[in-house]
């Protein structure tokens, strides 16, 4: 085999290329992404777990699971699912993906929208016509196309812009790292109280999470923060403040374009978040954080901790023209406990993964997706994004399905 | 502990040399195994394996960058045993999906009319190497010498995961045309 041993030489280059790619020194030039990074990767190998989902427990028989919040009560087997590096080529890419950069007014803003749209609520004023560029790496040819660009309502457009695509509005922002002075600056130029719902928060002691909590009201929290307008802008390159006790609220904003990040408020006085790409920390002092995560603690609820994405196992049991069905009973026990999903394709991120992954019916996959399954209307999968075949294992025997 | 401080305990054959690498690099090696090997028990026997090895190894050797010494270690005894596994058909882990990506550097066959040996071969590596941006080298050395998930890469580097297989693409690509220009028969 050539390509195992480009695999077993590679392990002897030189050293400093293994040490500089060493994981825990990713982002050596943008040192503000380190901590983040780090943060992140938690995130990644939760949905790694989640993703194989029902993995093994060697002690019990069966493992729950939750699917999109509907609870399944799973064999207990594990799963390897077939990351495959794929880059689409143009036809297979959506709008979005295709053009992700756009110049508008001489400046250029990169893609923000991690999976879906912007709601036409959040779209203010029209700016004008942008110039939106992508590049296709099979065919190496570039393209343009203009598209409108609207104000984002309560957000500064030198900062954000909404470009709207194929009747969809997507959020671009500025590439350039302008760190803010202090905190007012930020609340101003987005309008965070109003466009950052802080509902959800996790609860960390010694840098382990004790809870996780939902919270119905998030006005006090704001009216602290805005008291704290002059907190200074702290270039933290060490990420010190990891690992000590904070409240971490989860952080997703259709306007300004993220999709669970971080925002937290450490017990010493620290406001940190990674919303707006670069690491932004500010002094907010242990008055103004002691109140917000006091708080926080009095009123927030136990919640159920919500995974990156949700994740759907089970056979491709039906493939129509916009929707696949999914049939979960290779997972349970006794198959008649099967529950079949229907897995609504209404854009090419579905149709794509089958068509290059060559999946047909009968195949194991595992489709991701990002919100929750509703129960009353039956459970039909919105927001899929990505399917890719799984392997069942059952023990310590691989079964290629 | 420093670096030179464990490795002068390796040289003084103290059993402290293994602990202080244990609790310094133990989960560095670990996360190496466990990519190649998706089993947390035969990654703990890997990691070690390496202890041992680098036991015997120390003396002679003195390695200045410690990290990367035990990472080669382990990397190639989990390699060793995940290719034992896939002859008794318990592969899993990255390894499958790296070769197949891997495969798109095997130069053309009318392109190539040298043989060399792993030391030549090398050598060509870490000239392509040198030959990447920092950051599509990092990021190629993740995927192909860590063997670290796409979606592990794409969160380390705060970037998105089409991002990282864009850039793994084209320096796959360009491994394929340095290869080629090599004349490097594999």
């Amino acid at each position: 085999m050539k390509e195992k041993r480009i695999l077993d030489v590679l392990g002897q280059v030189d050293e400093k290329y293994i040490e500089e790619a060493e994981p825990a020194k990713q982002g050596f030039q943008k040192p503000q992404w380190v901590k983040w990074g780090k943060w992140a990767a938690v995130a990644a190998t939760a949905c790694v777990c989640l993703a194989v989902g029902i993995h093994l427990i060697p002690d019990k028989k069966t493992d729950f699971a939750s699917v999109g919040g509907i609870r399944r009560e799973y064999r207990n087997v594990a799963l390897t699912v077939s990351e495959e590096a794929i880059v689409w080529p143009w036809e297979y890419k959506t709008v979005f993906e295709r053009f992700n950069t756009i110049v508008f007014d001489g400046r250029e803003y990169t893609l923000k929208t991690s999976w879906q749209g912007i709601n036409d609520i959040f779209i203010g004023e029209e700016l004008g016509t942008g110039k939106g560029s992508g590049y296709d790496t099979y065919s190496e040819q570039h393209y343009q196309q203009d598209f409108e660009v609207w104000e984002i309502k309560g957000i500064s457009s030198e900062l954000m812009i909404a470009a709207e695509m194929e009747g969809q509005f997507y959020t671009f922002s500025l590439d350039e790292y302008i760190p803010p002075v202090t905190l007012g600056e930020v609340l101003d130029s987005y309008s965070l109280p109003q466009t950052l719902g802080l509902d959800h928060f996790g609860i960390y002691q010694e840098g382990e999470e004790s809870g996780y909590y939902s919270l119905e009201e998030d006005g006090h929290i704001w009216q602290v923060l805005s008291e704290c307008r002059d907190a200074a802008f702290i270039l933290d390159e060490s990420g010190a403040y990891i690992g000590k006790d904070h409240i971490s609220f989860t952080a997703t904003s259709e306007p300004l374009g993220v999709y669970k990040r971080v925002f937290y408020i450490s017990a010493d006085g620290y406001l940190g978040t990674n919303v707006f790409d670069w690491s932004y920390t500010f002094y907010i002092g242990e008055k103004a954080a002691r109140d917000i995560i006091a708080y926080a603690e009095e009123h927030g609820k136990n919640a159920e901790r919500e995974p990156y994405t949700y994740n759907l196992v089970g056979t491709l049991a039906e493939i129509g023209d916009d929707y696949i069905l999914i049939d979960d009973s290779v997972l349970c026990s006794d198959e008649k406990d099967g529950m079949v999903f229907k897995v609504s394709t209404s854009d090419i991120r579905i149709r794509r993964c089958i068509d290059f992954q060559k999946i047909g019916v009968g195949s194991i996959v595992v489709i991701q997706f990002t919100e929750p399954l509703n129960i009353e209307e039956g459970s039909t999968v919105y927001g899929a994004v990505s399917m890719v075949k799984g392997y069942i294992n059952d023990g310590s025997v691989a079964v290629p399905e | 502990m420093e670096d030179n401080q464990i490795v002068e305990l390796y040289w003084a054959r103290s059993e402290n040399a293994i602990s202080e690498t244990a609790d310094k690099y133990g989960r560095y090696c670990f996360s190496i195994a466990r990519n190649i090997l998706h089993s947390s028990e035969d990654s703990e026997e890997c990691v070690n394996d390496t202890y041992l090895n680098a036991w015997n190894a120390m003396p002679d050797q003195r390695p200045d960058k410690l990290a990367a010494f035990l990472g080669r270690i382990t990397r190639n005894l989990s390699l060793n045993r995940w290719e034992k596994y896939t002859a008794q058909k318990r592969g899993a882990g990255q390894v499958p999906l790296v070769l197949d990506e891997l495969q798109e550097c095997i130069p053309a066959k009318e392109r190539t009319d040298r043989i060399v040996d792993d030391l030549v071969l090398a050598d060509i590596l870490n000239r392509f190497l040198a030959s990447l941006t920092a950051e599509k080298r990092k990021i190629f050395m993740r995927r192909y010498w860590y063997l670290s998930p796409v979606t592990e890469i794409a969160s380390d580097f705060a970037i998105s995961e089409s991002k990282v297989k864009m850039s793994l693409l084209r320096s796959r690509n360009e491994l394929k045309r340095f290869l080629e220009k090599e004349g490097v028969d594999l």
